[in-house]
């Protein structure tokens, strides 16, 4: 399918697929289509998608890598949030955009509300003075190799989450408290993160864990919310007792 | 990169990106490492430089070669602080991981997404600078103005308005034009290299196509490639007779030579009639502890379990695949190409990796060479005194010339998916691992048959205006085969084996006629060729008495 | 919301609210109730008199069932505050396993 070349295999059966499709500039509404595909075991749905492309059937879906790195292809699959790439294609499998957002055609949808998000935030270490970095606990080299850097920013635990969507103010969502998490731990950065995280709303998360069982790389944002949420009571505790004491509170995490 | 350094320096820079940012081409994909640490005692940059020249073939630009090598390393630090960590040993160093054909481990890494990684950093940086920038628009055309560029007409993809960018110095860092084969980088169709043709830029070394000698193959939902990072960790390549057939190809380095020959050597035992099962050949890192596949190939771990395997168990059935396109804009040692104002970067130019490209030598490329690019652009653009004139006329003749690709009611001859998938599939027949006469010409009529008349049929049916992706295929075809083209008769005119390019008619390697660049430019609309031999400036071949005197393709 | 398979959590935290409202609830009709002191011994022993049936004894299985749950949870989440490693699962079917137990123990004692 598409352009990768594939082994040449006897499709084994062929399986319906149904897509929620809308053009702006022609469909007042968004309408399910019908669409049959011939199977191969381990089919993923975006090999469905290309496989539609190939048959004329152009319709608009974001993708580019094809194997769970870019975080291009987030969409509701049966109801549930993940990446196309990914998910294996079943029988009957309902395919629609992201919900928590506004459709732009199709399957894309806008999220130019979380790119401005990531300004807002100042997602990048805050150098005060130091440049260099002289030694790493193994604990953060192995977080971030399985954990930070494993996010790829899809987008889908964001859609998982019952507390946050494209409108609400008051929690940013799992992701962006993921990466919160990340440059608490990034030897340069010297803002209080912890803090940080509480002020975007991290004490809204009811820890239903959604985001940690959607995630497609395996993450739990929900546990992350938790370190951090963690580590601002044990600041504010500390502060507080050294007040009491009659010390200068702490300034850094 | 280029980007942050351009803006560095003052400049007012417009990232423009067919996709999202941080998200689009191939950087995230990147896996294995950036070749770029010498932390072993007897390591240098010279040795790097001579690693890279053997894998090349000396085809490469040697002044190219010494500027990537000598730079590699302040870069790393500098990634660190944009947000990005890299592993690290026990005491305080980064850690350093073997590749094929490097003589020492050099490249840093972080888990096995090392592009991943340094996308983040890339991104945020970009942000906190405040750099503008426009995603999901392609640019269609460059413009050149009294021999100089001066600008680029965009056409966004999420709206369908074609814009003009008027930019005195433009720097593509587009990306090869892997996807012109059947590759995993399928997004990555060369619209830098085409569009820099057109221009008047010179293109070089574009026959040289480098196959990945691993490429998830089987199970059918499988994508991707398998980092050479599972090879570097210890994997071993296994045939249908579970032999590690790499040590009879090359007893020394295995399966880390480098990926040229490793192709080859795979592709002989899958049409010996040793391959896997559905076409493949098998890979296994079973043998290695489970923890240290857990610790550093997490990834790939992953996700073959995705699909029910589960590597430390078994192997997985992978096979070469098109990669990386060695060639492309030619470019000096500032990124320069031959058009002023335009420069290139990274994988769309060429002359750094020569025929082979070794693993981990990529993310050095366009880290480098994506700074100075942006750091000389910048120079240049802020020393100009004439303003740049704005040319809406061209955004509007671009608009009509769309305009004619699109027709609802034309039955449109062609269909181009089909055309696309006919292409790709060709390319990888007569111009993959193993090349012939024959098996180019035919290509080469094809291209041609395909130039006179499949593209006035081309129609584009799909009217929409936004996100119109048929008009986006219409589009890449033009680019599409442009590079066919070149690639096809540089493959063609090279009488030899070199690299990534490996004649069946011409087996051995050839210095004396062929220690050229074949160049293609444009000159009065004609696609004209020149063949310029390469210099020793700094290194001899004569210094590698095993290399210079054997005549094999490979190092 | 969609209909979808939930991970167990996410029940976990709808119970959780759910029961907290009816708690919210039943302390409420609880005071009203026990109001019935301020009107005299007599007063207070007929409305106890008047719950002693087998209906209100349901119920009060009942709220004991959401009591322990209600508790049992929160103190789950807290110590998925306190400890964020410890697996959420786990000490989901943990409060699950111990409320029913609790509920099943407490049946002699309505009945």
């Amino acid at each position: 399918m598409s352009s990768y070349l594939q082994p040449i295999t006897k499709p084994e059966a062929t399986y319906t697929i149904h897509v929620k499709r809308f053009n702006p500039e022609s469909n007042a509404q968004a309408h399910w289509e019908t669409y049959r595909i011939p199977f191969v075991r381990t089919m993923t749905v975006i090999q469905a998608l290309e496989y539609l492309w190939d048959q004329n059937t152009y319709l608009a879906f974001r993708a580019n890598c094809r194997e769970m790195t870019c975080g291009s292809c987030a969409m509701l699959i049966n109801g549930a949030p993940g990446l196309a790439c990914m998910t294996l294609l079943q029988d009957g499998s309902r395919i629609e955009p992201l919900a928590n957002y506004s459709v732009l055609k199709d399957l894309i949808v806008d999220t130019s509300g979380i790119e401005r998000k990531y300004k807002e935030l100042e997602f990048w270490p805050k150098l005060e003075g130091a440049t260099k970095i002289s030694g790493v606990p193994r604990s953060v080299l192995h977080d971030y190799s399985h954990i930070y850097s494993r996010c790829i920013e899809c987008y889908v635990c964001l859609e998982a989450c019952p507390q946050s969507d494209a409108e609400t103010t008051q929690f940013d969502g799992p992701m962006f408290m993921l990466q919160i998490a990340r440059l608490s731990k990034h030897p340069l950065d010297a803002k209080n993160r912890p803090r940080q995280a509480i002020e975007r709303g991290a004490l809204s998360c009811v820890n239903c864990y959604e985001c940690a069982s959607v995630c497609p790389v395996g993450l739990s944002p929900a546990s992350e919310i938790g370190k951090l949420r963690r580590r601002a009571f044990t600041q504010d505790f500390r502060n507080f007792w050294r007040k009491l004491v009659g010390k200068e509170p702490a300034q850094t995490p | 990169m280029a980007a942050i350094a351009a803006a560095r320096q003052g400049a007012r820079v417009l990232v423009v990106d067919k996709g999202q940012l941080g998200k689009s081409g191939c950087s995230p994909n990147a896996h294995g490492g950036i070749a770029a640490w010498y932390k072993r005692t007897q390591d240098s940059y010279e040795i790097h430089m001579h690693d890279t020249l053997l894998s090349g073939g000396f085809l490469n630009d040697q002044e190219l070669v010494r500027i990537l090598c000598q730079s590699a390393s302040r870069l790393v630090p500098q990634l660190e602080q944009f947000g990005c960590l890299f592993n690290r040993d026990p005491d305080g160093s980064y850690s350093v991981r073997n590749f094929g054909g490097h003589q020492y481990p050099r490249s840093v890494f972080c888990g096995d997404e090392t592009g991943h990684e340094m996308m983040i950093g890339l991104r945020r940086e970009i942000l906190r600078l405040g750099i503008r920038h426009l995603d999901e628009v392609m640019a269609t055309r460059l413009v050149v103005e009294n021999g100089a560029a001066a600008g680029a007409v965009c056409w966004d993809v999420a709206n369908g308005s074609f814009q003009y960018v008027k930019a005195p110095a433009i720097v593509l860092a587009t990306g090869d034009a892997a996807g012109i084969w059947p590759s995993a980088s399928e997004r990555q169709r060369g619209d830098g290299i085409a569009l820099a043709l057109e221009a008047g830029a010179e293109l070089m070394d574009m026959e040289f196509i480098q196959y990945h000698p691993t490429h998830a193959w089987w199970p059918f939902g499988v994508r991707g490639s398998v980092s050479e990072s599972f090879r570097a960790e210890g994997g071993h390549l296994l045939n249908s007779l579970g032999e590690r057939f790499m040590s009879q190809y090359d007893p020394a380095q295995k399966e880390l030579a480098t990926r040229d020959k490793v192709s080859i050597c795979i592709y002989r035992e899958i049409l010996a009639g040793r391959g896997a099962p559905h076409g493949g050949i098998y890979a296994s890192v079973a043998h290695l502890p489970a923890r240290l596949i857990e610790e550093r190939l997490p990834v790939i771990l992953q996700k073959y379990l995705n699909y029910g395997i589960d590597i430390r168990k078994g192997p997985i059935e992978i096979r070469p695949q098109p990669h990386y396109l060695n060639g492309g804009i030619k470019i000096n040692g500032n990124a320069q190409t031959s058009v002023p104002g335009l420069y290139a970067a990274g994988a769309a130019a060429g002359g750094v990796h020569g025929a082979n490209r070794l693993g981990s030598n990529s993310l050095t490329d366009i880290l480098v060479f994506g700074e100075i690019a942006g750091r000389v652009a910048a120079d240049e653009a802020l020393r100009r005194t004439k303003p740049v004139p704005e040319h809406r006329e061209f955004a509007d003749q671009e608009q009509r010339r769309v305009a004619g690709l699109m027709s609802a009611e034309k039955k449109s001859a062609v269909s181009l998916p089909a055309l696309r998938r006919k292409h790709i599939e060709m390319m990888d027949r007569h111009m993959g691992v193993l090349r012939n006469e024959s098996g180019i010409k035919t290509m080469l009529k094809e291209i041609e048959d395909t130039r006179e008349s499949c593209l006035s049929q081309i129609a584009v049916r799909d009217t929409s205006t936004k996100y119109n992706f048929e008009l986006r295929d219409a589009l890449e075809m033009f680019f599409r085969l442009t590079i066919e083209e070149i690639s096809t008769r540089g493959a063609l005119m090279r009488q030899e084996s070199r690299g990534c390019h490996f004649r069946e008619d011409f087996p051995g390697r050839d210095d004396e006629n062929w220690l050229s660049n074949i160049v293609f430019y444009k000159s009065d609309g004609e696609l004209r060729h020149e063949l310029r031999k390469v210099s020793f400036p700094s290194v001899q071949m004569k210094q590698f008495p095993e290399y210079a005197q054997s005549n094999s393709p490979w190092h | 919301m969609t209909n979808r398979n939930r991970n167990l959590g996410y029940y976990m935290w709808l119970a959780h609210r759910i029961t907290g409202i009816l708690l919210a609830v039943y302390l409420f009709a609880h005071i009203l109730t026990l109001s019935a002191a301020l009107r005299g011994a007599e007063a207070f022993n007929q409305t106890l008199r008047a719950f002693d049936n087998p209906v209100v004894r349901a119920f009060e299985l009942g709220l004991v069932a959401i009591v322990v749950f209600h508790m049992l949870n929160g103190l789950r989440l807290i110590a998925l505050d306190l400890f964020p490693s410890w697996s959420q699962e786990y000490l989901a079917f943990a409060v699950l396993l111990i409320s029913l137990g609790v509920i099943v123990i407490s049946v002699p004692f309505f009945f």
